[in-house]
């Protein structure tokens, strides 16, 4: 009880030092120019860039030195459950959310917490996940949404709350996870809870004021455009009002021609024969106009989504080289299995280049080379008092952790899990405000792996001019939930494996050059970011969410470790050209 | 937002209804958090705190005599009969009602109670003193991430929440059978009156899961 007091009595409250710490004396306000041309010490959003790359210009750790990587700073965040939020990082003052919307603010060079903002949900609160994806930054606050449906701004400086509004309503099963993404003044949120019958779509807010600017619907509303491709009548003709679709996770944005690139998520409840149609714009891709949130087109991947292969990666920006001439274009990895290439006209229209499977889609009998519309097996499509088998899983050929681009040699790095399969048969499941419908028990599906599988997790390297697999790294014995950082010196960075280990791969031959064993299992994205002129790269260790539910049900089907470690902690690691004196970076906190 | 949270004043408001004495220093504690809501009845710990307002009837913690209405669907807010509920059904969700105004009350997310009925023989010493004919009641709300729990599990005494899977067994106190949720769910003791099932007590433990950390 006294903890419950004490936890109570925190809620909320800020704990600031005396005076602003050293970083935040000169706070430097984020601005667009700033957003769309990121200085390569920063890290602003939470790809890196617009484009989302996942990438860092920064040259100083390179194969021949990050041997010397060692960690010079850690901090222990005291919050359970999956950490799945990159650490945001503005001019040496780094921000990072937490599990139960909590966000620290510290030094990114020494590691001092500056301040830290706590939430308490109200009594009887439930969200499907208690994980947070990032903040947000623009001008002279700090954005972090809330699984209890809120947006709040914060003082960059203080923590101090300037505006807390509603996205959405928990009591009805949304709740958000996703890092909101500034644009042009207005910061854009969408709530998860595509199996809990929500509707989806993507908000913006003003960023002074919190006022609410405009609303995308991802299901579209009777009478609008894509309306035609659900219900309009009979037994499912209410189906839109939840047919899911939400937009789960932070989009893209081309800088040059002002447009918004946004991925929606699976549809609800997930069995498609309770939703006939094509369902727009489930699964799909949409291009959105960042000032009114009006849509220019969009690509849906797959037609009446029944797998909850979910859309929720907006497609990587990128320029393929054609007839040498640097074609605008966009790259993704999907749930679905399928690695897709996409166009991108300066006017936001999006067109089919081509698709290719990256892991084992069993669902899939061809696509269409000109519109990229899929035919499926009906074996592989679960209905409703009908059993399906399918592969990739529910958690998809990739699932939300973010893929890498190396602009300078044009390889894409993908964190994939194949061989992996499941099985359910869907009912129908009355609605109860709060807990699951996706129309099929939880304790029906099976996930279904073969007991001599020799991987499911990895890595694929990929040319993106090309399409083709230039390397892969696989592992035994773990499934991948890490996202990929690139460098400029062609290494990249990643985790997301049940050993708990951070890893550095040469990014042209896929070798292993490094590795540290940190506190917990890595699911956040690794950054890079630099202070007074030295490089780091961050990491927040937190394992949980559906890493840890996965884990269970290897450890209870196929005698993997069971219990890894949670608890998160901020890593942040430099190449130590001090080694041979003996003396370490100035992390200290001068209590000496 | 809907007014199940605005409208939810602090949790000491149930400490004027005579509970127990775990509750009623759970109750004291809330006032610390609070103090300027309700005040304590004469006698209990803290005595002396600001006036009284009135509770708001609607978030109140179950009430001696209370009966159940459904919580959703197509019997919402009906009233929950013992004679409706047999072993092997699945979980009844329902909220108290005062029979007297018949307030439903569902002002507050942790009054979501569950109902099913049981083996009498398998209930344990702890449960069967709080049973009627079997049915047993406990808070609905998961103490793993607070989804309100929905499914019956095969062996007609345990339930499952489907939101991460996690087991309570309501014949033996709400004891967690399978993670992730770790604390037991908390019983409410009922009877039958009338036909109607009633609240004959308060709840047992703590409601909900974890708001913050």
């Amino acid at each position: 009880m006294l903890r419950s007091l004490s936890l109570a009595l925190l809620s909320t409250v800020l704990i600031p030092t005396l005076g602003l710490a050293e970083p935040l004396k000169n706070y430097s306000p984020v601005t667009q120019e700033r957003l769309s041309n990121p200085e390569p010490e920063n890290w602003l959003m939470a790809k890196g860039n617009y484009a989302g790359w996942s990438y860092t210009p920064l040259e100083q750790i390179s194969a021949s030195n990050v041997k010397n990587l060692r960690p010079v700073w850690s901090y222990s965040t005291g919050v359970t459950s999956g950490h799945e939020a990159p650490p945001i990082v503005n001019n040496g003052v780094m921000y990072v959310a937490t599990p139960y919307n909590q966000v620290i603010a510290m030094n990114a060079k020494t590691g001092d917490s500056v301040w830290r903002y706590k939430r308490d949900f109200p009594e009887g609160f439930s969200a499907f996940h208690y994980t947070n994806r990032g903040v947000a930054l623009w001008g002279d606050k700090v954005f972090v949404a809330g699984l209890d449906c809120r947006l709040v701004a914060l003082d960059a400086k203080t923590g101090k709350v300037v505006w807390d509004v509603e996205v959405c309503d928990w009591t009805q099963g949304a709740y958000i996870t996703s890092a909101p993404v500034a644009v042009n003044g207005k910061i854009m949120i969408g709530p998860s809870g595509g199996e809990f019958g929500v509707r989806g779509f993507l908000k913006a807010f003003d960023a002074e004021t919190g006022k609410e600017a405009w609303t995308f619907w991802a299901v579209p509303t009777p009478g609008q455009p894509g309306s035609e491709t659900w219900p309009k009548d009979g037994r499912w003709k209410d189906a839109w009002k939840i047919g899911g679709g939400t937009m789960w996770m932070p989009g893209n944005y081309d800088t040059k021609n002002d447009v918004l690139y946004w991925g929606v998520g699976n549809g609800s409840p997930w069995l498609g024969d309770q939703r006939p149609g094509d369902n727009l714009y489930v699964a799909s891709v949409v291009a959105l106009n960042p000032s009114d949130g009006k849509i220019k087109s969009h690509f849906q991947y797959h037609w009446n989504d029944s797998w909850d292969w979910a859309a929720m990666n907006a497609p990587t920006l990128i320029e393929l080289d054609r007839d040498g001439k640097k074609v605008p274009a966009m790259i993704s990895a999907q749930r679905n299995g399928y690695l897709y290439r996409l166009g991108r006209s300066n006017e936001g229209q999006i067109s089919f280049l081509d698709a290719r499977p990256f892991v084992k889609n069993t669902v899939f009998t061809s696509v269409d080379p000109k519109t990229g519309r899929p035919t499926y097996d009906l074996a592989g499509v679960p209905g409703t008092g009908r059993a399906g088998t399918y592969c990739p899983s529910v958690w998809g050929g990739k699932d939300w952790p973010y893929e890498s681009f190396n602009p300078k040699t044009g390889m894409l790095y993908v964190p994939f899990n194949d061989n992996h399969c499941m099985k359910y048969e869907g009912k129908i499941q009355e609605r109860i405000p709060g807990q699951w419908s996706a129309g099929v028990d939880i304790t029906d599906i099976k996930l279904l792996i073969d007991k001599d599988v020799k991987y499911i997790g990895g890595i694929q390297a990929i040319d993106a001019n090309t399409n083709k697999e230039i390397w892969r790294d696989t592992y035994a014995k773990s499934w991948m939930w890490g996202s990929i950082l690139s460098t400029a010196t062609d290494l990249i960075f990643t985790g997301g494996t049940s050993d708990r280990m951070f890893r550095a791969y040469d990014g042209k031959t896929g070798k292993e050059v490094w590795s540290f064993k940190t506190n917990s299992g890595i699911i956040s994205p690794p950054i890079s970011y630099a202070v007074d002129g030295k490089q780091y790269i961050a990491i927040v260790s937190g394992w949980g969410v559906d890493s840890a539910l996965v884990q269970g049900i290897m450890a209870d089907e196929h005698g993997w470790e069971k219990d890894i470690p949670q608890g998160g902690t901020v890593w942040v690691f430099a190449v130590e050209d001090d080694q041979a004196t003996g003396k370490r970076a100035e992390t200290g906190s001068g209590i000496k | 937002m809907s007014d199940e949270t605005t409208q939810a004043p602090c949790p000491c408001e149930c400490a004027a209804t005579g509970w127990p004495r775990r509750d009623i220093l759970t109750a004291a504690i809330a006032l610390l958090m609070a103090p300027t809501a309700t005040v304590l009845a004469a006698g209990e710990p803290g005595a002396g705190a600001p006036p009284a307002r009135a509770p708001n009837p609607k978030a109140l913690r179950p009430q001696p005599g209370d009966r159940f209405a459904y919580l959703s669907g197509e019997n919402k807010d009906k009233p929950v009969m013992a004679a409706d509920i047999k072993i092997g059904d699945p979980p009844r969700l329902a909220y108290p009602v005062d029979p007297a105004t018949e307030t439903i009350r569902s002002g507050s997310r942790v009054n979501q109670v569950l109902l099913i009925r049981t083996d009498p023989s398998a209930l344990t010493p702890a449960t069967a003193p709080r049973a009627a004919e079997g049915i047993v009641a406990y808070s609905a709300i998961c103490t793993h991430n607070g989804c309100p729990i929905t499914l019956l599990d095969g062996d007609n005494r345990s339930v499952v929440c489907t939101c991460h899977g996690s087991r309570f067994d309501l014949a033996d106190n709400g004891a967690v059978l399978t993670g992730p949720a770790t604390r037991r769910l908390a019983g409410l003791p009922v009877a039958v009156a009338d036909g109607f099932v009633t609240v004959a007590g308060a709840f047992t433990g703590a409601l909900g899961a974890a708001t913050s950390q």
